[in-house]
């Protein structure tokens, strides 16, 4: 007797929730489409940047690093990731587009507060577009300066790979990103410019074929302390052949400015431009390094200084 | 008379929230804005009606031994729907009041009415309990929202949660309250303070009727 009450409670519930079952389709199934419509209505304009006229949905994803925020499915088309990264000064927040035949076609910055000019590259057409046209399981280069900004995107980026090849069941190393340049070259400037006069030096030791210079840098030349303290002179090393009178060899004894920015001058790339530069004429082009300008200043006024004690 | 008093007892006599200090989680925390408490008002009074109904209803076939897990069941599965409509038909209101229309699950004022009232009454009288019970939620939400809302931003108004147009709204651009805005009653803190001033005002009024008695 007992038995069959205890029956006959599980009975009982097991109606009623399936009654409650039941109920439960008919609302979700009443209400599904606009839900996903709804989900969907505030991104739809970003999405609609990257696959335009494709019907979305938000979709299920696999992630272990925790910054995809949302998977948007383009029917027929490809995946869009919404993924928030850590940058330099604040999130950043970007869509990935990949395309179901795995080319990564749309890449959109939508916030992001970092350092203008440097983390900012993120967001710039150039880093765009090397990632547009990859493949899901390539790599992307960093953007020398602006590491932190694109490693923390780069992350970002990896982890829709991730969840991408495995939809696909793609698996294995694409290819490795392209090394960028190691120098950039900016625009050309005669060693007498005007712009060099103010990066002041002085030689402090000399011999027949060598010449240490001592000179202000990008953190100095304001003479005022506006760049910051943490700065030093250039001590720039400029070895000659007294008989050709040109220039063998260039060097930095002591780098006394940004690393990171104005380091990209003190490559031996650059600074071999200057081998066999005659130290006669002080009207010559040569080359900067872009995004380090001011170093490179500082290394032709030590080349000035050379050429006005050395020169004829 | 009696039946009158099913209905009237949760406006004041009886508030679930200002006197029988219940579903205090929401109340504390949605009140930010009337928008917010009518919305939820709203929702709890049509959980709280129907639930009543079926399990006044239901009241003499549900087994003594698992009425509450069936009750719990009842009221999940309609605030499970209430969920769900609201995020179909009003996405704006359904993020504002975010985790806590699931947590209408537990709010305690449905299931204490579904174990001491629905459960042993006639629908009818379920019904005006549902009807009372919940308006008292409602109408002591809503005091909270809109003194809170003014005293924190100067300005209250009420958006159709259908279309999000505005219905109406009443500023004060200038002057006292919008210079002197009280940032703090959007705070948890300010929360409690304002319960706390109502419930004893509440109190106040209760123990005054008593005396002239």
């Amino acid at each position: 007797m007992k038995k069959n009450r205890t029956f006959y409670l599980a009975g009982f519930l097991a109606v009623i929730s399936m009654v409650a079952g039941l109920l439960l389709w008919f609302v979700n199934d009443l209400t599904y489409d606009r839900i996903q419509e709804g989900k969907i209505a505030a991104e739809k304009s970003n999405l609609e940047k990257i696959f335009p006229g494709a019907s979305f949905a938000e979709v299920d994803f696999t992630d272990d690093t925790g910054l995809i925020e949302k998977v948007f499915e383009a029917k027929d088309t490809g995946y869009i990731y919404k993924i928030n990264v850590k940058g330099y000064k604040d999130t950043i927040t970007f869509m990935l587009g990949i395309k179901n035949s795995g080319e990564m076609t749309g890449y959109e910055v939508l916030s992001i507060s970092d350092t203008p000019g440097i983390g900012m590259q993120v967001a710039e057409d150039a880093f765009k577009n090397s990632i547009i046209g990859k493949a899901s399981n390539d790599g992307i280069a960093t953007i020398s300066g602006a590491t932190i900004s694109s490693s923390a995107v780069i992350n970002g980026i990896k982890a829709a790979q991730a969840d991408f090849n495995a939809r696909f069941g793609i698996s294995g190393e694409g290819k490795e990103p392209e090394p960028e340049p190691s120098v950039v070259l900016g625009a050309k400037v005669a060693i007498n410019d005007a712009s060099i006069d103010r990066y002041k030096g002085e030689i402090t030791e000399n011999t027949d074929t060598e010449y240490v210079v001592k000179v202000k840098g990008y953190g100095l030349v304001d003479d005022d302390g506006s760049h910051g303290l943490s700065y030093d002179y250039n001590i720039i090393r400029v070895t000659i052949d007294p008989e050709t009178n040109t220039i063998t060899a260039v060097a930095f004894d002591s780098f006394g400015d940004t690393s990171g920015i104005g380091s990209k001058a003190n490559v031996p790339e650059y600074l071999d431009l200057f081998k066999g530069l005659s130290l006669d004429d002080t009207s010559v082009e040569v080359d900067t390094v872009s995004g380090a300008t001011c170093t490179s200043k500082s290394i032709i006024s030590a080349i000035r200084i050379v050429m006005d004690a050395a020169g004829k | 008379m009696k039946k009158l008093s099913i209905f009237t007892d949760g406006l004041i006599k009886e508030n679930p929230v200002l006197v029988q200090y219940l579903g205090m989680c929401s109340a504390l925390a949605i009140t930010i804005s009337l928008n917010n408490a009518l919305g939820m008002g709203v929702t709890v009074i049509l959980v709280l009606l129907i639930s009543n109904i079926v399990i006044s209803l239901l009241r003499k076939v549900i087994p003594d031994e698992i009425r509450i897990p069936v009750f719990i069941v009842v009221i999940a599965t309609l605030v499970k729907c209430a969920e769900l409509l609201l995020a179909a038909y009003t996405p704006s209101l359904s993020t504002a009041l975010g985790v806590f229309i699931p947590l209408i699950v537990v709010n305690c004022i449905i299931l204490g009415r579904a174990e001491a009232f629905a459960s042993k009454n006639s629908v009818g009288a379920s019904i005006l309990d549902a009807l009372g019970m919940g308006l008292g939620y409602t109408a002591a939400l809503t005091v909270m929202s809109v003194l809170r809302q003014f005293l924190s931003t100067g300005t209250i108004n009420l958006l159709n949660p259908f279309t999000n147009d505005l219905i109406f709204e009443f500023g004060v651009s200038e002057g006292f309250a919008a210079k002197y805005a009280i940032t703090i009653f959007k705070e948890p803190v300010g929360a409690f303070l304002m319960l706390a001033l109502i419930a004893a005002f509440v109190t106040w009024l209760k123990s005054r009727g008593k005396e002239k008695k």
